[in-house]
């Protein structure tokens, strides 16, 4: 009897093979976990994104519901002075940026002085929480404005070429009625990445893609010519060094028709793209290009098949 | 009953650490897709017959390949196989921008200027290219692009 008591006594506790056993499978689990963590608080800043691309789909309807169109994607007039406004400012209004809107100054360009505070405020829906947080600046840092993650549909070429109409142009902002395709196969609009100023060179040296607050070519004008977040440079005012990975360039100040630049976002695989009819798609970097071609036309005739997204 | 177990714990232990590490390795690093094959290219640029001094050559996919991109120096440009295209056919677009010497108003700043620089490259061999590249396994991939500033006779440039 004692005899078996005595084993049953030394049976007791952890051998330390079972300990060791216990630590390895520990270690596995938390191997597994750790990138799983990092990755799901990128899930989190993405549906934020996507959150802030719902807002600006429900603002560009209450605008089409205002006005009879989609706000233009910019505004450039000559006659009888010049005049220059953004994409963004048609919005403000209608994302609770009323005296935001107040602040600006609709009888003078967005550039001038009198419309600096406007310009260098932030909306948050402006802003993808995944992607940093931009200003431009320039002359010296005397003009400054805020950069934005989303840019509007501009065709499928260049920014003087969009081959087939798409929702925005320059003074343009189609209605729902010229959206023939039908609002759930075209795009109105799809990330950026702001991008800061290209380190060690001088002011003049501008990168301008991200840049909501401006009128000009290779700012916020996606178009499909490549598809989302490619490894083809973008060609444009913007700078080679600055992330040539995420965002290569090829630079060129001048030839502004030529100038076109991909959507890109620094999520995992992909971009988010807000369609017409408001809802939003997380588009994948492998989309082929005729699919995502036939997305930014609004009047193309084309067949897109759903699982091609 | 006590010896064997005891006999039988270094080999265990050691099995069990390589199980573990080996797990540990693959969660931390991640067992990722290295992606398609890319091969080498190389060859030479000329405009006008005289060899394009700086540009780029990109390789546009036509059948959702890998793009690449290739720096032009003197006439030549050439990619390794750890930058190059992989296996396929391409449209090639090839750039070379040069400041004209001329300022022109800035516009993004009121006021201030800008270096003026323009492609010398015309637009039928970059925005609307028409040269076409196909990339092979095993072969030696060299291209020769004569590019001419001209438009071909016959054809009027398309304008915008």
């Amino acid at each position: 009897m004692t005899d078996v008591g005595d084993r049953m006594k030394a049976r007791r506790g952890f051998t330390l093979i079972e300990l060791l056993v216990v630590i390895a499978i520990i270690a596995v689990l938390i191997a597994l976990l750790l990138p799983a963590v990092q990755s799901a608080r990128e899930a989190a800043r993405r549906a934020q994104c996507i959150n802030n691309v719902k807002q600006l789909g429900l603002s560009l309807h209450n605008y089409h519901d205002v006005h009879g169109r989609f706000a233009p994607g910019s505004i450039q007039v000559s006659n009888p002075t010049a005049y220059r406004q953004p994409f963004i400012t048609s919005l403000l209004p209608f994302l609770e940026q009323g005296n935001l809107t107040a602040s600006f100054n609709f009888n003078l360009s967005f550039q001038h002085d009198a419309n600096e505070t406007t310009r260098s405020s932030r909306v948050n829906v402006f802003d993808c929480p995944s992607d940093q947080k931009v200003v431009f600046t320039n002359n010296g840092g005397s003009v400054t404005d805020v950069k934005g993650s989303y840019g509007v549909n501009w065709g499928q070429n260049t920014y003087g070429d969009q081959v087939l109409p798409a929702p925005f142009s320059l003074n343009y902002g189609a209605s729902l009625a010229e959206i023939t395709d039908g609002t759930s196969n075209t795009f109105l609009m799809a990330e950026l990445i702001q991008l800061p100023h290209p380190t060690g060179q001088p002011v003049e040296t501008i990168d301008r893609r991200g840049r909501v607050w401006s009128d000009q070519p290779s700012s916020h004008q996606v178009t499909t010519r490549n598809g989302p977040n490619t490894q083809i440079p973008d060609y444009g005012a913007c700078w080679h060094a600055t992330d040539p990975r995420k965002a290569p360039c090829n630079r060129n100040t001048g030839d502004g028709p030529n100038h076109f630049i991909a959507s890109r976002s620094r999520h995992p695989g992909g971009v988010n793209v807000l369609l017409g009819d408001g809802s939003v798609r997380f588009i994948k970097d492998s989309i082929s290009i005729p699919t995502w071609k036939a997305l930014s036309s609004r009047a193309g005739g084309e067949v897109i098949s759903s699982d091609a997204l | 009953m006590l010896n064997t177990t005891s006999r039988h714990e270094p080999s265990r232990l050691r099995a069990l650490a390589f199980v573990a590490s080996l797990g540990a390795a693959c969660g931390l690093v991640g067992c990722g897709d290295p992606g398609p094959e890319r091969h080498a290219v190389a060859g030479k640029v000329s405009l006008d017959g005289k060899p394009l001094p700086t540009g780029k050559v990109t390789f546009v996919p036509l059948d959702g390949a890998t793009a690449a991109v290739a720096e032009v120096h003197d006439g030549v440009f050439q990619a390794d196989g750890s930058t190059g295209p992989a296996a396929g056919r391409y449209q090639v677009e090839i750039i070379a921008v040069e400041p004209t010497g001329k300022k022109i108003p800035n516009p993004d700043v009121p006021g201030a200027t800008l270096d003026e620089e323009r492609d010398l490259v015309p637009e039928r061999y970059n925005v609307r290219t028409e040269l076409v590249a196909e990339v092979k396994p095993g072969a030696d991939n060299a291209f020769e692009f004569a590019l001419s500033s001209e438009a071909p006779r016959g054809k009027k440039a398309r304008r915008r």
